[in-house]
């Protein structure tokens, strides 16, 4: 023991002199986007490898393009709660609010006036931040945390579930239908926000999760996440040195509901039908935050890896059996598992393993610990 | 509105208001003392309601004997429930807890739904109801009403004039100073989740007496318990209950003057309401963070 | 989504994986991959895509064992004739009754070799799973799901539905109804609607609101219930609002809690009808309701009392699953029962050919109190017709229109 220690004192091994170097890149303000560019490389690509085989096996024995599809609409619902969540600490529970918002708002424009989803999309997100707005105003005036908060925000939401679910105006129970392509454009295509089979859905997706993606990444970077950061830290102390902790917060909530409803809006043209039931569950708050914090609270990454593991879990866990409903025993099983394990989401996994192997005497090493790998 | 339905109204509301008192029970007193939001507490009403229904139905037991069964058996599902996903987090972030509960929800009510099955199921037999003074009152509900009142006497002078009851107050009141007059704090911890669960066992023991059951019916209380334990005040038993009447009124008048659902926008209105102007719930003093 | 693919179907697959102990906990409970009916080429393979699990999972399983057992009624017979008695496998998956599974589902019984589809119960899911079939261009027969939308604002050139959608069942109720009671020599002027509050109560509840004013009936108040909600407070609005008819627009449970707070509160309209309420045609249900609901009318799709066949069907169901029958049960059998004469019609497995077939069928040996079911260029069954029923001895018996009648009106 004492004698590996001592040579590796002196010399460094190769899996250390790894980490150093991955250390030190790490430390480069680019190298989350170096990262990000890299994932999103292989998930532009990744539909297209679904069918091909290896050894007689292939990606799409596991996963459809509709999988990956729902894998990157909770990935950006990750992202984009995650941006006030995550950075400033305020926990949501009710972002199914602004995921609903945009949803309704791109179908009821589209069915009433006849606009073009995407201009209905932006729109339904101007509305989700004005509402998002409302509740910060409010709870953040009245000093709501924590819990308080949390609860504040699930009140938000579900009062939105029954209001759409009493108000004929608004739908109804039933909701709304997506009208034909051909009744406001020319048939299929990215114009219509309508295709005619899964794929292009899936780079629209994807191309929504690069730009909140961007986004939040250029936020974190900028005086504004530090801003944000504070205040989750400790936000009387950030308020004493000055930092209108308010206004950020405001900032934080409604661009988080802007892109929320960007993925219900998705989620309107993708699915034909919208229903309170299906928008605004009480589900969809869990879904919606679920990445974010399997795959780490606060990282650019998090949300992402988050989803590409709870989805695929989900999935791998209903095809595995055939007892109607034990997958969602083993799905409960795992998230506890996930949580009591690994508190501090997935992107922290590498670091802890080195940790682990330490502590099992399996590996030594030779560099200091402190703030490795864990941070973005 | 005639004087006879307006009374018949509010003694629909006062026995309305007591279960979802006694719903709340549990839940206040985990939120109170832990500062643990357990989702998994609608999911563990579920479990009470089926030990009674399949003891007395299957087994043929008494209900004197059934009612019991479930408040142990759900004071030893929850401590064992607490000391396996939220001991070792009880330090950790609120989210990870609400997690854990939520994957302890997943679990409790596919398991039950994957025994019994989704189907409805009900007591065979009804208790009926009573007349008095013009005014019904099914007997069913009028049984859940004074055991709400019962429990609440019980449980607040537990608190109030037990060691363990000040013991549970003063972790309430301040986890590390308790720590430091030497409470065993974690101790305190699984004690007050197993009550906690036993609690919500006892409120979903007596609902098959009033109502079908189903795995999901724990759904359908879990979100107004949550709006009651804030109006009500973090932790405070009488507060539940006067919680509970609250939104028991809200409930049967909303029904009655509003259309649809119309009531439950009612309910979160408030709820944000007392949120925003009184945190601390309309009983309580000061919040505590 | 090739139909014929040659690759390992992926749930088969994953399957075995799980068997094989990948997800641990799963090894126990696992289906052994091998009899999972993937490669009969000389059978026809039907893939029912329901709830098996969630809150519409009871109901869900009761509609697929009904998907069950038509193909093993169909199988005890000879197989399909056309097909020198080739045999039909039921290939089932689980859609939790959530939108998001319901194309997912539809993909993957594609993909383990169905070549003709039904479902899904739960509309939005429906929904979802039509789209995939239509895409797939695999045809799908609905089992049950009422939402008018589902095939009047689609273009579906693959997607059917023998029942009457929500709209058709509440027009047959404010046309049967009224006139039966009134055939007896009572007066019905006033009612009251009593609904859950989610899509299929509010649409049917909507059509009422129309179609009755036009039978010279007045709603005078109309009550909502949710999920898990007693109904005290609902059965005291409509005693004070004295209609001639309460009409309960229901599943299961709700309308037993109707009866229940009716019971404790003494109160018994003239009247008590069903409209699209499946409890009023569960034998077990009504068991347990009790005296309230003797003579109650209801409208519905129901089996066919005057075909003995349909009486054997329901036995064969309670004795098999020893569970109950109601009408999303005998629905769900006659819409496979639809399904297999499009493929005896068409002689082929293939899933143009059934689809061919289903173009221009008239199915007029099936259990449903209707007329022969044949589809119009929507895809609806231009036939569907819900009967009016009346609960007789604690069983429901149709008496009318007349040509189903089983029993005479007794009020």
């Amino acid at each position: 023991m004492s004698m590996s220690e001592s040579t590796a004192q002196t010399q460094p091994s190769r899996i250390d002199r790894a980490r150093l170097r991955y250390r030190t890149f790490r430390r480069q303000w680019y190298s989350t986007a170096v990262l990000l560019a890299g994932v999103f490389g292989i998930l532009l690509v990744l539909p297209l490898t679904l069918n091909l085989y290896a050894f007689g096996l292939s990606l799409g024995t596991w996963v459809s393009v509709h999988m990956l599809i729902l894998t990157l609409v909770w990935a950006t619902t990750g992202q984009a709660w995650n941006m006030m969540s995550g950075y400033t600490g305020q926990f949501s529970f009710g972002h199914a609010a602004f995921f609903g918002l945009g949803a309704y708002g791109t179908i009821i424009l589209l069915n009433t006036a006849g606009l073009n989803p995407w201009l209905g999309m932006l729109v339904g997100a101007t509305i989700a931040s004005l509402y998002g707005l409302l509740i910060g105003v409010l709870c953040f005036r009245y000093d709501l945390r924590g819990h308080y908060f949390a609860l504040a925000t699930l009140a938000f939401a579900e009062l939105l579930r029954h209001t759409f679910n009493t108000v004929s105006q608004l739908g109804g129970a039933s909701g709304f239908f997506r009208p034909l392509p051909q009744e406001y454009a020319d048939g299929f295509g990215l114009i219509a926000f309508q295709f005619e089979n899964a794929l292009p859905y899936y780079y629209v997706i994807l191309a929504f999760l690069i730009v909140v993606s961007a986004i939040s990444l250029v936020i974190k970077q900028s005086r504004l996440g530090l801003y944000l950061f504070a205040i989750r830290e400790n936000e009387n102390a950030a308020s004493a040195v000055g930092i209108p902790t308010y206004r950020y917060k405001l900032v934080g909530i409604t661009v988080s509901a802007f892109f929320t409803a960007w993925a219900g809006a998705f989620w309107a043209m993708y699915f034909n039908t919208i229903r309170p039931e299906t928008v605004y569950d009480i589900l969809v708050n869990v879904e919606v935050l679920l990445p974010a914090i399997v795959g780490g609270i606060g990282t650019v990454l998090g949300p992402i890896v988050g989803a590409f593991l709870v989805i695929p879990l989900a999935e791998i866990a209903r095809q595995s059996v055939d007892i109607a409903g034990f997958d969602h025993v083993i799905y409960g099983v795992l998230l506890i598992v996930i949580v009591l394990y690994s508190p501090k989401g997935v992107v922290s996994w590498p670091a802890r393993l080195f940790e682990l192997l330490e502590d099992r005497g399996l590996y030594e090493s030779t560099i200091d610990d402190e703030n490795m790998d864990n941070d973005e | 509105m005639d004087p006879s339905t307006a009374l018949q109204y509010v003694a629909f509301a006062i026995l309305l208001g007591g279960i979802y008192g006694l719903v709340a029970l549990g839940l206040t007193m985990i939120f109170g003392v832990m500062d643990v939001i357990n989702f998994a507490h609608g999911a563990l009403m579920v479990v009470g309601m089926y030990i009674v229904w399949w003891g007395t139905n299957e087994l043929g037991l008494s209900l004197f004997l059934t009612i019991p069964i479930a408040v142990i058996a759900l004071f030893v599902l929850g401590v064992g429930i607490h000391l396996s996903t939220i001991a070792p987090i009880i330090d950790s972030s609120q989210e990870n807890q609400l997690i854990v509960t939520f994957g302890v929800l997943l679990i409790i009510v596919s398991a039950i739904e994957i025994v019994f099955s989704a189907d409805p199921q009900r007591l065979e037999f009804g208790l009926g109801s009573v007349q008095f003074a013009g005014v019904y009152l099914p007997l069913g509900q009028l049984y859940a009403l004074i055991i709400a009142v019962l429990a609440v006497i019980i449980a607040w002078a537990f608190l109030q004039y037990t060691q363990l009851g000040r013991a549970i107050r003063g972790t309430a009141d301040n986890r590390d100073a308790a720590q430091y007059v030497g409470i065993n704090v974690p101790r305190i911890d699984y004690l007050t989740f197993g009550f906690g669960a036993a609690l919500a066992g006892l409120a979903g023991a007596v609902i098959p007496l009033f109502q079908s059951i189903d795995p999901h019916l724990g759904d359908a209380y879990l979100i107004n318990a949550f709006v009651i334990v804030v109006l009500g005040g973090l932790g405070s038993f009488p507060g539940a209950l006067i919680g509970g009447m609250i939104i028991g009124f809200v409930h049967v008048f909303g029904q009655v003057f509003l259309p649809g659902s119309g009531y439950q926008i009612a309910i979160f209105l408030i709820f944000i309401l007392v949120l925003l102007l009184k945190p601390s719930g309309l009983l309580g003093g000061d919040v505590h963070e | 989504m090739g139909k014929n693919s040659n690759r390992p179907s992926r749930r088969n697959f994953i399957k075995y994986i799980g068997a094989a102990g990948a997800v641990g906990l799963a090894g126990c409970v696992g289906e052994d991959p091998g009899d999972d009916g993937d490669d009969d080429s000389d059978g026809v393979v039907i893939g029912s895509n329901h709830p098996l699990s969630g809150d519409l999972g009871g109901t869900g399983t009761r509609m697929d064992n009904a998907v069950q057992l038509a193909a093993m009624i169909k199988n005890e017979d000879g197989g399909i004739e056309s097909m020198d008695g080739a045999e039909i496998d039921v290939i089932s998956g689980d859609n939790q009754g959530a939108q998001e599974l319901g194309g997912e589902i539809a993909d993957e019984l594609v993909d383990d070799g169905a070549d003709v589809l039904t479902g899904c119960f739960s509309s939005p899911v429906t929904n979802a799973a039509a789209r995939a079939a239509e895409s797939s261009s695999v045809p799908m027969v609905i089992s049950v799901s009422v939402d008018d939308a589902i095939l009047q604002e689609n273009d579906l050139n693959y997607v059917y539905r023998p029942q009457p959608p929500a709209a058709q069942m509440a027009i047959d109720h404010a046309d049967l109804m009224p006139a039966a009671v009134r055939d007896a020599g009572h007066d019905i002027e006033t009612a009251a609607i009593y609904y859950i509050d989610i899509d299929f109560g509010q649409s049917v509840r909507d059509r009422l609101q129309e179609e009755l004013p036009e039978q010279d009936i007045e709603v005078v108040e109309t009550v909502s219930v949710d999920f898990g909600e007693t109904v005290d407070t609902q059965v005291t609005q409509i005693q004070s609002a004295d209609p001639d008819v309460v009409i309960a627009i229901s599943y299961e449970a709700e309308t037993v809690e109707l009866v229940r707070a009716m019971d404790n509160q003494d109160y018994a309209p003239p009247f008590l009808t069903g409209c699209s309420n499946e409890a009023l045609n569960d034998r077990s249900a009504l068991e347990s309701m009790g005296d309230t609901v003797e003579g109650a009318l209801a409208t519905n799709f129901a089996l066919d009392p005057t075909n003995d066949r349909a009486a054997e069907v329901r036995e064969r169901f309670e004795e098999e699953f020893d569970q109950s029958f109601d009408a999303n049960v005998a629905m769900t059998y006659a819409s496979t029962e639809v399904i297999i004469a499009a493929i005896e019609e068409a002689g082929s497995a293939d899933p143009d050919d059934i689809n061919d077939a289903l173009n221009d069928i008239e199915v007029s040996d099936h259990i449903a109190a209707m007329p022969p079911i044949s589809f119009d260029e929507t895809g609806e069954n231009e036939n569907a017709l819900a009967p009016l029923f009346q609960v007789q001895d604690l069983e429901d018996r149709v008496v009318a229109p007349e040509e189903f009648a089983e029993s005479e009106i007794d009020l």
